[in-house]
């Protein structure tokens, strides 16, 4: 009967973006990982800030459409904004650090979006990539406020709220990095299920008939690209903030080219896509990288060539994919 | 009075002009059809007054406004919509997702990134209406790229109409559609407000008489003849053209 | 003064030369297809390796060793095309982008196993090394031959793009491809074989590279930009467009190496941007 169907899909639009209880799967596992790997915290850190950086570049590749290879010079950004703030200026309380770090990041992402976004295809590959280089150029050149090759260091940030103090062991970074990351992605949920959430995908799916709905495109690319990019730039800032150090390579065509891997391979335009690939690349180089760095890098390349032949919507398409079987 | 205005429209690619300096006119609650044999430029010409092409010479007006250097989605906000000869569907997205971008699009909600989407109720319930209004309500949960042909353009209609047009241009609604279907759509039209004003890019005559009080053929970028449907069907030059292309096949 | 003005340009005339080589096969099947090959560098790469095998191991000479790198290498990369590239001329951007990525490091990786990290070394003939002597002025023989070289297959790869029958295909298919298969070109044996070409010539720029560059197994990742710069400054699918933008890339990107050894590479990707915001569709392209 039709009125089911529309009754249906009345209730598949109010139901859009409800939680669901195998979302907070994630979250327990992810308190869970801090009492059964205590030892791996430091990695844990790092794998979550690396989910961050995935999950801003989601934002504007997986819901936008919008395909970058420069996406680390928001992520390198962000990371000497921090670092900056605490090694010359001597501020060092972190939050407010992080704050910079994205409104750096999102300033910087605005000025190269309103340029950038107003080319499609090839040439804004292109674009994206020899921004992306100029702007580690100019860093390299700028050693002497960035530390060049040599790295930033002096980075010292302050005990988190004033009391929590940082240990060899990363836990209080795990913590913080992992409450980080928890608001950013409560925003981005909020962002994707939201009426211009919704009007993203539309403009990823079909650009043509978005104009002629008369959505104003190249503003909307603008801002989620502004909004992606300050994501980035706090992923940056925590990077530098937790490794208080920062060198060149937070903002290398090499970094640029990992979150894409990293996002390909959890899933595209899937929120919880970016933590997968996140946790599964972070952990599986940490264990074979250091093993057989040739073979680490003809494992990924492989993975690649067979993500890209057989499950293009990554883990967690497959996953959906399996589990939908599953039920039937 | 005219809603819709064309000065000496002129389009060129290098040595192929596709519209020869057009001068039409569209009014308030006007039916109007525009015919031509395949390649005279119609498609070009719905083009040209939306703005996703610009043209080499003349004006586009509408309200008396020179809109030639508006683009696309400000003629949209303007109230000047079209439909595609080709569907352009959001294919992933259900057919009420797809009618609620529009009608968000419409109502400035879709700019809005903190409010959840299911918390539009107003936004849903607007677009379920016009899917009752189009009899679309059978397929409303089913993805577009698994909707009927048929059904797909009665969509096309619908996101078209969810804009709440002041002009409406529609590129060869019917073609392909089952009678049933190209009638129900026809029906939407004329349900519209008496103030619309409508032109319709069509091959099948009995739609154009039926539907149309005036019509204008296009051959080869050029207008050639203007007038009232049954006036054209017994003019010498148009029967020429059309005879012509069929000696052809 | 005017002597290191002529050195500059000398040397970046044989760069130029050697990127013009490398890049116009990636420029045409990019125009032909549409599909973004960024392990095209590979296949330079694989010709470099190739050359030192084949004179090293074999003691070929180095001429021959040239040639046959380069048909390897272009036979080789039919079956890639075939059976890896084929399957994705129809899928999103992103997608052409991951899978070249992914060759590209399986090839890095090979490589780097099979050979070690080092660049590779080779035992130029004896008659390529040393200064020639162009009457104003003396130059390194194996820049000077490879300039020579250079504007002979220039030569001939014009010829064959804008006065035969295959080139002239090959342009219609460029333009319109759908158009050029109504009128019964086979485009994708066209495809096929423009490939085979393209990669054949990259592996002998390959092999002149390891003089010329050093080849490394991190050389497919290295040059790679420098290959698309010339294709989406030069326009895709335009040999007169890429022999262009080679030319200015390798004579500002020599010129800025000179004149700043430490930030040198910064000119030619400021001259990338500047160009392509102006003019997005490459100097030869059509808007």
């Amino acid at each position: 009967m039709s009125g089911d169907a529309l009754a249906a899909a009345k209730a598949r639009a109010a139901g859009f973006g409800r939680w669901h209880p195998a979302e907070a799967l994630v979250w327990i596992a992810a308190i869970a990982a801090y009492f059964v790997f205590p030892g791996y915290m430091a990695l844990g850190a790092q794998a979550l800030i690396l989910v961050l950086f995935a999950l801003s570049l989601d934002l504007i590749l997986g819901y936008a459409g919008i395909v970058s290879l420069g996406h680390a010079a928001y992520f390198g950004i962000g990371a000497y904004a921090a670092g900056m703030l605490s090694a010359h200026l001597g501020w060092h309380e972190p939050i407010s650090g992080l704050l910079v770090a994205g409104a750096v990041a999102a300033a910087y992402g605005f000025l190269t979006g309103v340029v950038l976004l107003r080319y499609h295809g090839l040439t804004l590959l292109m674009l994206t990539l020899v921004a992306a280089i100029l702007l580690y150029e100019a860093a390299n050149a700028w050693s002497d406020v960035t530390g060049g090759f040599d790295g930033l260091l002096g980075i010292t940030p302050a005990p988190l709220f004033g009391t929590f103090e940082y240990d060899l062991w990363g836990r209080t970074h795990y913590w913080y990095v992992l409450a980080v990351l928890f608001i950013c992605f409560l925003g981005a949920r909020r962002l994707v299920y939201s009426p211009f959430g919704r009007a993203l995908v539309g403009l990823r799916e079909n650009t043509r008939r978005m104009h002629a709905l008369g959505a104003p495109v190249y503003w909307r690319q603008v801002q989620i690209y502004t909004i992606a990019c300050a994501m980035a730039g706090i992923a940056g800032g925590l990077f530098a903030q937790t490794n208080a150090f920062v060198t060149l390579d937070a903002m290398s065509f090499l970094r640029s080219g990992t979150v894409i891997i990293v996002l390909i391979l959890g899933g595209v335009g899937r929120l919880y896509g970016a933590f997968i690939g996140g946790v599964v690349y972070a952990v599986l180089e940490d264990e074979l990288a250091k093993a057989s760095p040739e073979f680490w890098e003809f494992g990924i390349g492989l993975v690649l060539v067979c993500l890209v032949l057989f499950a293009r919507d990554g883990i967690a398409g497959v996953a959906v994919r399996l589990w939908q079987r599953w039920r039937r | 009075m005219s809603l819709l205005a064309t000065h000496a429209l002129y389009k060129s690619f290098g040595q192929l002009v596709v519209a020869d300096g057009i001068d039409f006119e569209l009014g308030p609650g006007d039916r109007h059809a525009l015919i031509g044999p395949n390649g005279a430029g119609k498609t070009t010409f719905v083009n040209l007054l939306t703005g996703a092409l610009a043209p080499s010479d003349g004006r586009v007006m509408l309200d008396g406004r020179d809109i030639t250097r508006l683009g696309e989605a400000q003629r949209v906000k303007r109230g000047l919509v079209r439909t595609f000869q080709i569907n352009q569907l959001f294919a992933g997205l259900t057919v009420l997702e797809n009618v609620a971008l529009a009608v968000a699009e419409r109502r400035g909600a879709a700019s809005v990134f903190w409010t959840p989407l299911r918390r539009r109720a107003d936004l849903i319930d607007e677009a379920a209406d016009l899917l009752v209004q189009l009899d679309l309500t059978a397929v409303a949960d089913t993805a577009v790229a698994a909707v009927p042909y048929g059904l797909q353009r009665m969509l096309e209609l619908a996101l078209a109409l969810a804009l709440k047009p002041r002009v409406l241009l529609l590129d060869e609604p019917t073609a392909g559609v089952p009678s049933a279907e190209s009638h129900r759509m026809l029906e939407a039209v004329e349900a519209l407000g008496q103030d619309l004003a409508v032109l319709i890019i069509e091959h099948d005559m009995d739609v154009v008489f039926r539907f149309a009080s005036a019509v204008t053929v296009l051959v080869g970028g050029k207008v050639l003849v203007q007038g009232a449907p049954d006036e054209i069907a017994r003019n010498a030059d148009v029967r020429a053209v059309y005879l012509a292309e069929s000696r052809d096949d | 003064m005017t002597d290191v003005v002529i050195s500059i340009v000398f040397d970046g005339l044989a760069y130029a030369m050697l990127l013009f080589v490398i890049s116009v096969g990636l420029s045409v099947t990019m125009g032909l297809m549409g599909f973004i090959n960024l392990a095209h560098g590979a296949f330079a790469m694989a010709g470099g390796y190739a050359v030192t095998s084949l004179t090293g191991g074999l003691g070929l000479p180095y001429p021959l060793a040239l040639l046959a790198a380069a048909v390897i290498v272009g036979v080789a990369s039919v079956p890639v095309e075939r059976l890896l590239y084929a399957r994705v001329y129809a899928a999103r951007e992103l997608d052409q982008v991951m899978l070249t990525i992914g060759l590209v490091f399986m090839a890095i990786a090979g490589f780097t196993f099979f050979y070690g990290p080092s660049p590779q070394t080779l035992q130029l003939p004896s008659y390529l090394t040393g200064q020639i002597d162009l009457g104003f002025r003396s130059f390194p023989t194996f820049r000077a031959v490879v300039i020579g070289i250079g504007l002979v297959l220039i030569a001939v790869l014009w010829f064959g793009f804008e006065r035969t029958g295959f080139g002239a295909r090959i342009r219609a298919a460029v333009d319109n491809r759908t158009m050029a298969q109504v009128v019964g070109i086979d485009v994708d044996r066209l495809f096929m074989i423009t490939f085979a070409v393209g990669s054949g010539l990259a592996a002998l720029g390959g092999g002149v590279a390891v003089e010329m560059l050093g080849v490394s197994p991190v050389f497919a990742a290295q040059y790679l930009v420098y290959f698309l710069i010339v294709v989406a400054v030069g326009g895709l699918g335009s040999i007169k467009g890429a022999f262009f933008a080679a030319l200015v890339l390798g004579i500002v990107d020599n010129a800025g190496k000179y004149l700043w050894p430490d930030g040198g590479a910064f000119f030619i990707y400021a001259l990338t941007l500047a160009l392509l915001l102006v003019r997005p569709q490459g100097l030869a392209g059509r808007s």
